[in-house]
């Protein structure tokens, strides 16, 4: 379980300090002085022939070994970024925050594989249902002001969607409404509108999500893949809201088709009533 | 383009390969070179031919790696160009590309790559499995190979070939990816393929193997995709006589994308394939 404590810990010890001579960097720079000044002067730092033939292979070696080692630290970096998503991608929690816990214990660099880094620590979080530990977070990931940009906006739909489940309404609708009127790629957009729908079904106002059901549920379809279930989950709860059982228990059907009612129950308990009222679609695999 | 193009461009690309592995070890000879030349070996005017020497290696790297990181970049440029449909302008900055002199690999992998992708989009098959084989054949090798180009190079050849109808061609690009250990990204790109290599083939009890590990995986892909490698499943499974599993599978096809829009052949290349990939 990620606690405050632990996210705060993590965040400090993966923060690369912005100095403008880093310990490394002075380390190469007085390697690279006494290699020039070997290869100038052999005899500057000893006298002896055997020091003044060995003395320049040796501070070489040392720099090729630190940039070799360098460059394996970001390659491992990179392997355990990808290795973390790939398990937060197959829901293999427990796989992701172990990964993710490991590589966020030492400084990261470049900035944007330590935003992505945070990110997924993220997520983790909110699986675990660690709501504040996912806002901290989040909102240290949109102060870095170097992130690459579809990471800041990935972080502020995560965002809102905790200040969402954190009952910090008046913030979260503010944040929602700001991002609906953004300029958003369709993919991106489709995640507005999943987050602006589930605000709807939250707050009850299920006139509203049922009047655009059909735009939404056309966005969700093309853009979301299997993730449109959720949407077609929060559909059903609004049109159940509603009195519209037929179109209710259609949607449900359908949401149940593309993701297991279990899972679509732990991650919206909004829709625990549907649940238990309609029937879902049965899985053969 | 011509398949005569292509072939011409291919030269040029290997020719471009060669001479950036030739900068590479010219590169590590000088640098050896200057140091047994350095300290105090030999006469005394040695140590300052080895300073010569690498202030010249120096320099003459530092041009080369300019110019590559300007070929790096519109690479990259090409690679985004593709991926948002503007085929034309694609084409044109990514031969230039591999017609720019650049000692940087991975810029001119990923700028034939691309080119294959697009080439194979067009429909230009024969030409594509060329590109393939060709950043298949540099991305390889103990040194100087880029592991990750080469599973996916492998990837997209097995696609090209089955598009051509050539099973034996696909599984001799796919099948030593079966013993790697595969990103995530990786296995999504080897499931349609594989799949269409088993149906192809008439291995269907294969294809019906492990059968909710291969949905799990269907459901990370975009709806185009997941609902062709659905409906590959379904075939599958109706082909072994599990007929509530293809139904259920048919179902959920029709749910991710209208099924009209794929192709009806298992062999042929399905929604973005091999498209994207890069990004």
């Amino acid at each position: 379980m990620i606690s405050l404590e632990t996210a705060r810990e993590l965040m400090e010890r993966s923060r690369t300090r912005a100095t403008w001579l880093s310990r490394q960097t002075f380390w190469l720079l007085l390697l690279g002085i006494v290699l020039g000044g070997l290869l100038a002067s052999p005899g500057w730092l000893s006298g002896s022939r055997f020091v003044q033939v060995l003395l320049p292979q040796f501070v070489l070696i040392c720099i090729i070994l630190w940039v070799y080692s360098r460059t394996q630290r970001q390659r491992r970096i990179a392997a355990m970024v990808s290795a973390a998503w790939g398990a937060i991608q197959l829901k293999d929690w427990t796989q992701a925050e172990a990964v993710i816990t490991k590589l966020l214990r030492r400084p990261i660099q470049p900035v944007f594989v330590r935003a992505q880094s945070l990110m997924a620590l993220a997520a983790v979080a909110e699986n675990q249902k660690q709501y504040d530990v996912s806002q901290h977070i989040l909102e240290t990931v949109l102060q870095e002001p170097n992130a690459d940009a579809s990471v800041l906006y990935a972080a502020r739909v995560a965002l809102a969607g905790t200040l969402l489940r954190n009952s910090q309404l008046t913030d979260a609708v503010s944040m929602i409404d700001k991002l609906v009127r953004m300029e958003l790629p369709p993919a991106l957009r489709a995640q507005v509108e999943l987050l602006n729908l589930f605000r709807l079904v939250l707050m009850g106002q299920t006139q509203e999500a049922v009047a655009g059901a059909e735009e939404r549920r056309a966005l969700f379809r093309r853009h979301l893949s299997t993730r449109a279930g959720y949407g077609y989950a929060l559909l059903s709860a609004a049109f159940d809201r509603s009195g519209q059982t037929d179109r209710a228990a259609e949607l449900w059907r359908d949401a149940t088709l593309l993701i297991r009612p279990a899972e679509i129950v732990d991650r919206f308990g909004e829709v625990r009533s549907v649940a238990a009222k309609y029937p879902s679609t049965e899985w053969p695999l | 383009m011509s398949e005569q193009e292509v072939a011409s461009l291919l030269r040029l690309f290997r020719w471009r390969m060669r001479f950036a592995d030739a900068v590479r070890w010219l590169m590590v000879a000088a640098l050896l070179a200057a140091f047994v030349l350095a300290g105090p070996m030999g006469a005394a005017a040695l140590p300052n031919l080895a300073m010569l020497i690498l202030s010249a290696v120096l320099v003459a790297g530092l041009v080369l790696v300019i110019g590559s990181v300007r070929a790096a970049r519109a690479a990259h440029e090409g690679a985004i160009l593709l991926s948002v449909g503007r085929r034309e302008e694609a084409q044109e900055t990514l031969v230039n590309v591999i017609k720019r002199l650049s000692v940087f690999r991975s810029t001119l992998l990923v700028a034939c790559q691309q080119l294959g992708t697009l080439l194979r989009a067009q429909g230009n098959q024969t030409a594509a499995r060329d590109v393939f084989r060709a950043v298949l054949k540099y991305s390889g090798g103990r040194f100087g190979g880029v592991p990750s180009f080469h599973t996916t190079a492998r990837l997209m050849l097995a696609d090209a070939e089955l598009a051509l109808g050539n099973l034996a061609g696909a599984y001799e690009a796919f099948q030593p990816v079966y013993g790697a250990t595969l990103s995530v990204q990786d296995r999504l790109l080897l499931l349609p393929i594989e799949l269409r290599y088993l149906l192809a083939a008439g291995h269907t009890a294969e294809a019906v193997a492990n059968l909710r590990d291969k949905v799990r995986y269907a459901e990370l892909m975009d709806a185009p995709r997941a609902a062709w490698v659905h409906m590959l499943l379904a075939e599958a499974c109706r082909r072994e006589g599990l007929e509530r599993q293809a139904e259920f599978l048919c179902r959920r096809a029709a749910l991710y994308h209208d099924v009209t829009e794929l192709p009806a052949s298992p062999t042929a290349g399905g929604p973005g394939s091999i498209e994207g990939v890069m990004e």
